[in-house]
């Protein structure tokens, strides 16, 4: 087992009154586990914890020994006005720098000149194919039009086989595709 | 001539390739406030130093490296480096108001000293030109992932707190150098400007680091000459010439695509 969750109480970083859990999931080597649930529910926070940025509360987190997490989050507001292209990106992730088209025509053009639906491609390129077993992708089909959350799809399909794949989403067709399990949070529950 | 200024322009060409690359780093951060504040505190520092009669380039890294620490403690940002620079300032001119020598040591640190650069400062410049080009690679790797990939994971969060530990040394050591020898100003310039103009005109993380050196290098030759032809303090020209040659570098270059 990758990572498992047993009755983790989490809460937002800052935040003096734990609000999310308890929560159990867990996630194997090769699994793709879809994590739902409306605005609010402490997806995202849960990722933080996952990663050590948000506090464990109550409960455990448990890694398997030596686990790398990847974790991609929804914002991407970190390469403005940057001379960093495509390149330099998957360079400093330390992920496979030959990426399927159409991502191999941005990595010569500064991650400022490409969309934002085009930098997220890159960003979800680097966390599946940077060093680590586990990825969190939070929302990754965010603002992405169709021919993009396409290419998301097949990104997610053809991913290294052997990686675990924690996927928050509300997206119903990206949710569609073939996740070993959805674990549903609401009002953070699961 | 060549005798009298030989290791002076020697030190000084060395801070111009090495400053703009710290440039780059702190602009990548975000913290390019930085620069001026931890040149102020070197500046303290070395004042204080004189004043003691101790050497000067130890009392200037250790005021730097508490500096640039400085930025490990929770919720240092702008605001801190801005109270840094206060404190080096008023600390500086308090020193130099109250000592035999204080004023001209001030009004050095302040206005540079290039001229008077001797084998200590171009040592110093050579070392840190040899752990610069180093560790350059590694530092470029992990400061670009720190700002572009923030959510990292426990273990890859210590792995970049040690490389920004040795980062911020360097860093520390960098601008101690350039204090003591340029002066503060034409320190916190070559920081600043050509990371400025280069971060705007290249298509590429390494073309912006050749490009700030180029930058750094080029108005600094400038300047040497321009200083001894007219007679001129040397800070005050570098400062103006990389005024000149960043903004005409930022405007009339294309953008980087």
């Amino acid at each position: 087992m990758l990572l498992d969750l047993h009755q983790v109480v989490t809460a937002p970083v800052g935040s003096p009154t734990p609000r999310i859990g308890p929560i159990s999931l867990s996630v194997d080597a090769g699994e793709l586990v879809a994590l739902t649930g409306p605005n609010g529910a402490g997806k995202s926070t849960l990722l933080a914890a996952i990663t050590g940025r948000a506090p464990i509360l109550s409960g455990t987190c448990h890694l398997a020994t030596g686990t790398r997490v990847q974790l991609i989050e929804q914002t991407h507001q970190h390469d403005r006005d940057l001379p960093i292209n495509g390149r330099d990106f998957l360079a400093a992730a330390g992920a496979d720098s030959s990426p399927p088209a159409p991502l191999t025509d941005w990595l010569d053009r500064r991650l400022d000149a490409l969309s934002g639906g085009q930098r997220q491609l890159l960003r979800v390129w680097a966390g599946l194919t940077a060093p680590g077993q586990l990825v969190l992708l939070d929302e990754p089909s965010n603002n992405l039009d169709a021919a993009a959350r396409a290419q998301l799809h097949r990104l997610l399909r053809d991913r290294p086989p052997h990686r675990g794949l924690l996927l928050v989403s509300h997206d119903p067709e990206l949710l569609a595709l073939d996740c070993h399990r959805q674990v549903a949070m609401s009002a953070g529950r699961t | 001539m060549t005798e009298l200024f030989g290791l002076p322009f020697l030190t000084g060409l060395a801070l111009a390739v090495l400053l703009p690359i710290g440039g780059v780093w702190l602009r990548l951060r975000e913290e390019w406030l930085a620069a001026l504040a931890v040149a102020h505190l070197a500046g303290a520092g070395a004042v204080i130093a004189l004043a003691l009669s101790l050497p000067s380039l130890p009392g200037a890294l250790f005021a730097a490296v508490l500096g640039m620490l400085g930025r490990h403690i929770p919720g240092a940002g702008n605001s801190a480096y801005g109270w840094l620079i206060l404190a080096g300032w008023a600390t500086t001119l308090l020193i130099a108001a109250n000592s035999p020598l204080g004023e001209t040591l001030a009004r050095q640190v302040i206005e540079g000293q290039l001229y008077f650069t001797g084998p200590l400062e171009l040592g110093a410049a050579v070392v840190l030109l040899g752990l610069t080009l180093a560790l350059r690679r590694r530092i470029d790797r992990f400061e670009l992932a720190t700002r572009l990939l923030p959510a990292a994971d426990a273990t890859e969060r210590s792995r970049r707190r040690r490389v920004a530990l040795v980062t911020d040394l360097l860093l520390a050591g960098l601008l101690a150098a350039g204090t003591l020898s340029i002066g503060l100003m034409a320190t916190f310039a070559l920081v600043l400007l050509p990371a400025w103009a280069a971060f705007r005109r290249s298509s590429d993380w390494r073309q912006a680091g050749r490009l700030a050196v180029g930058i750094g290098v080029v108005g600094y030759l400038a300047a040497f000459a321009l200083a001894l032809t007219l007679d001129q303090p040397f800070a005050a020209i570098l400062v103006a010439t990389l005024l000149v040659l960043a903004s005409a570098v930022r405007q009339f270059t294309p953008r980087g695509q």
